[in-house]
């Protein structure tokens, strides 16, 4: 059924950005409900402008679409002055392309992308009139399930979930969707369609397994109670990206969206193996692009969008070993149209400043290094492979190519931090400030160098190295944080820093077990709902909904867990042995760093015997070398 | 002034400017002014048109727009004028811009000018608009009918305008040149003809709230289509499309 568009057109008076509930943008694609077997709805539990920027959603729509047995379609969390007004005048949550229900689709798919969007997922599927627990979902209800990094730990949301996508979607995806159909075609109940997904690869449904608890909270067992899952469910990886689709008609959106560019994957994975970064983990292993097929892509994508701008996009676009070659080449064919190249994520380097300098012909937009702490010791423990003259280096050409202003990431709360660490931070935070003046006045520059510092709060993720360990109190972070504030002030210097509280909950979420499933139900009943959002989050009703579900947080998120202990996560492997997560925690203390394998030295992490795949980095034009 | 109002050391010399007349109706009468610039900026990439690019480091396509939409107006007659670095088949550009655009926006009518021609915003001083009612106003002509008649007999008609310099009383009777109703048409349609442009200037919402405060009906028991149905240059006191 179709929603009531005179209703619609009515209420998007009334909202703000009512751009974001009509759909209609370039690219987008329209298929009748009647010619096809199978149709899936792509939700996003956050706004269409942080929906639309996310890659995973784009890939997703781009390999569904390209079926013709199925059609695709995107919904996103509509912002609260549009969602009460839906609720109040009955208008279900809708799909953006054909303004049918969310309730028609076959298949809901979530894409969680950060904890703290749980609660937004109960509200869409509130809004939709489907349960929200899986084990009250009839028979004829849509199949609601979810994937992203977040379901690296799915315990937290596995009680609304029918199934769950573990790792990489794009083929996986299309295993799922043949199943569903094969399924439908059948009519047999819908224990048999859950049953024939928990055979598809990287699949994991919840409800066939059961989790006892000890009476300390500590997890007893985690059991299947169905022939058809696996222990443990093993992440989906695609083994070539050369091999996969990637879509070059993107969706441009009418309005703009936070990462309002074209965007290129040039490579997956990222093995320099920081030891709190569950990125650097669970996308395993490095698997570039060749560069020919990224340029022919890059074209294409430049051709049917008409974007200004191309991303060149993975965790640490500097290490892409074809950068260079790629964004010049981009460079050289359509400088002269506007059209500009970007490079997230650089390291800190004065290779990458070269780069920055190349691909920004002039502009001085702005310039992010991330040391991530203040002390060689403590880089070490973090496995962080920069040194305080890396940084000094890196600086030193940025100021002297023109860049005034610069922004530094560091972490606090990470395992075993003291005061010299804070003041490391400190220290580096001038000595940049005050290399950028010698260096401004050297090149002639009349501005004033400025530099921010931007901290956030280390929170302890599944499947990392310090996934034992706990994250600080909320005073400790706070000390902390007031410290920072005391000794980075004055002229030129920045700071910003993330709220303890909700640092706080996405740690409790992250190390969650499938308990926490009850206090997310009562904390959307309580109202909380976009807690990502500062003006929104409100943690004295997150306090309420654990305390009503009798449920200590600090078990989750202060607590130093033990090795032997079974972990919420236990089920779910992203391929990285234990045993090298063990042994990388042991290094950690003893400040001894793993080298990137992506340079060659296996560190033996277990995904690529355990997966059978393998790094495939490209060495000349078209060649590649890959052990 | 040129057609973009642009600096003047421009690094490419347009050979002429395209004036498009064109509609933003469907999903794109939600779009932002700045939201609609965007997108034709991106159609024309798409359409690969010849461009001329803006100076400076983030070059754009040379572009200039008639008076900004309100948001959730419709169009069909917005103007924009892109600056080309060389002339163009005005049928077969218009073929593949349309096809560049999306729905809701569409080539109504272009023509090629010099690049010298005034600006669109300099030039356009007076607006069209056509409010459709929906909702409990199909009821009743006479309401309507007496609601317009009693607009029109005012000396004055204040509005507030919230700027950022603090809040204005405007009286726009004076700006208003025309209402009346097509009682025919079904739901009833008002017509109004007024200023629009850097000399004076009657927002489509202001008029809305007009009329609904004089048929005396709640904000909200109404809905009102709006469209932008034309946009005017006066030339000796006729109105005139700015070609
Ligand atoms: S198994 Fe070895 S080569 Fe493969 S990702 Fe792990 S460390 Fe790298």
């Amino acid at each position: 059924m179709e929603i009531d568009s005179g209703l619609l057109e009515r209420i998007l008076m009334n909202v703000e950005k009512p751009i974001r509930y009509v759909g209609g943008e370039w690219n987008a694609t329209r298929k009748s409900h009647d010619d096809v077997d199978v149709k899936v709805l792509l939700a996003f539990p956050d706004t269409y402008e942080i929906g639309m920027s996310h890659l995973g959603l784009r890939i997703l729509y781009h390999v569904l679409n390209k079926r013709d047995d199925v059609v695709c379609e995107r919904t996103f969390m509509p912002w609260t002055d549009m969602y009460d007004s839906m609720m109040n005048s009955g208008i279900p949550l809708y799909a953006l392309e054909s303004r049918h229900c969310a309730r028609d689709f076959d298949i809901l798919g979530f894409s969680l992308q950060y904890e703290l969007s749980y609660t937004n997922v109960l509200a869409m599927l509130d809004l939709a009139g489907i349960p929200m627990l899986s084990a009250k979902r009839g028979e004829d209800e849509p199949l609601v399930i979810a994937g992203g990094p977040c379901v690296y730990n799915p315990e937290p949301i596995a009680d609304f979930m029918d199934a769950i996508l573990i790792g990489e979607g794009e083929e996986a995806i299309e295993e799922i969707v043949d199943v569903y159909k094969d399924w439908k075609a059948s009519h047999l109940p819908r224990l048999e369609l859950l049953q024939r997904l928990a055979c598809v690869p990287g699949v994991y449904v919840p409800s066939f397994y059961k989790v006892s608890y000890f009476a300390n909270g500590k997890i007893k067992e985690i059991k299947p109670t169905n022939p058809a899952a696996p222990y443990p469910v093993k992440k989906r990886v695609v083994r070539d990206l050369n091999q996969v689709e990637y879509p070059d008609k993107l969706v441009v959106p009418l309005t703009e969206i936070v990462h309002d560019r074209a965007v290129l994957e040039v490579f997956r994975g990222c093995t320099r193996g920081c030891r709190f970064c569950q990125a650097g983990m669970v996308y395993r292993p490095v698997r570039e692009r060749r560069p020919d097929e990224a340029l022919e892509l890059a074209e294409s994508i430049l051709k049917h969008t008409g974007y200004d701008e191309i991303s060149l996009m993975s965790l640490s676009s500097a290490d892409y070993s074809h950068v260079r070659e790629v964004a010049g080449e981009l460079l050289a064919k359509h400088n002269d149209q506007g059209v500009s190249v970007s490079l997230p994520s650089l390291r800190v380097d004065s290779f990458s400043v070269d780069l920055a300098k190349e691909v920004q012909k002039g502009r001085r937009t702005g310039l992010t290094f991330a040391p991530e702490a203040g002390t060689q010791r403590l880089r070490n423990v973090i496995n962080k492979g920069v040194t305080y003259e890396d940084l000094i280096k890196a600086a030193t050409s940025a100021f002297s190519e023109g860049w005034h202003s610069l922004k530094l990431y560091f972490m606090i709360g990470l395992p075993t931090e003291t005061e010299d660490d804070l003041k490391g931070i400190v220290d580096m935070a001038k000595e940049t400030l005050s290399c950028g003046r010698r260096e401004l006045r050297r090149a002639g520059i009349k501005k004033a160098p400025e530099v921010t510092v931007s901290v956030s709060s280390f929170v302890p993720k599944a499947h990392t190295p310090f996934q034992w360990q706990p994250q600080m109190p909320r005073e400790e972070l706070l000390a902390r944080q007031a410290y920072l504030k005391k000794h980075l002030r004055g002229k030129g210097l920045r700071l910003t820093w993330h709220d303890v509280d909700k640092s706080f909950l996405e740690a409790v979420l992250s190390r969650g077990s499938r308990r926490l499933g009850q206090v997310i139900e009562a904390a959307y009943r309580k109202g909380c709902k976009f807690c990502a959002w500062d003006s929104e989050f409100r943690f004295d009703k997150w306090m309420d909904a654990f305390e009503s579900a009798n449920i200590s947080p600090g078990f989750y998120g202060n607590t130093k867990w033990e090795c032997s202990d079974i972990l919420p996560w236990d089920h779910i492997s992203c391929g990285v042995s234990k045993e090298f997560l063990i042994q990388e925690a042991e290094r950690a203390l003893r400040g001894v760093l793993t080298p990137d394998c992506r340079f060659g030295r296996c560190s033996d992490c277990g995904v690529c015997s355990d997966l059978e795949v393998s790094p495939r980095v490209m060495s000349g034009v078209g060649k590649e070398t890959s052990e | 002034m040129s057609a973009t109002g642009a600096p003047l050391h421009d690094y490419e010399k347009p050979a002429c400017a395209w004036r498009i007349q064109m509609t933003k109706t469907g999903p794109t009468k939600y779009m932002s002014h700045l939201d609609f610039i965007r997108t034709v900026e991106r159609s024309a990439r798409r359409a690969k048109l010849p461009f001329t690019l803006s100076a400076g480091f983030n070059p754009r396509p040379r572009m200039s727009f008639s008076p900004a939409l309100p948001v959730g107006v419709s169009s069909c007659s917005e103007f924009v004028d892109i600056l080309l670095k060389e002339s163009v088949d005005v049928d077969p550009a218009s073929e593949r811009l349309n096809e560049s655009f999306p729905d809701g926006m569409r080539i109504v009518s272009s023509r090629i000018l010099p690049p010298d021609t005034p600006a669109l915003s300099v030039i356009i001083q007076v607006a069209s608009y056509r409010l459709d009612l929906h909702g409990k106003a199909e009821m009743c002509k006479d309401t309507v009918l007496t609601a317009v008649d009693a607009i029109l007999a005012r000396d004055s008609i204040e509005v507030t305008r919230v700027t950022p310099k603090g809040i204005r009383r405007v009286d726009i009777r004076p700006l208003i040149y025309e209402i009346c109703v097509d009682t025919h048409s079904s739901p009833i349609s008002i017509h109004a003809i007024c200023a629009s442009g850097s000399k004076g200037n009657v927002r489509p919402f202001d008029l809305a709230e007009v009329i609904l405060e004089s048929m005396r009906v709640e904000n909200d028991s109404v809905l009102m289509d709006i469209t932008r149905e034309g946009l005017y240059k006066s030339c000796c006191g006729k109105l005139c499309l700015p070609w």
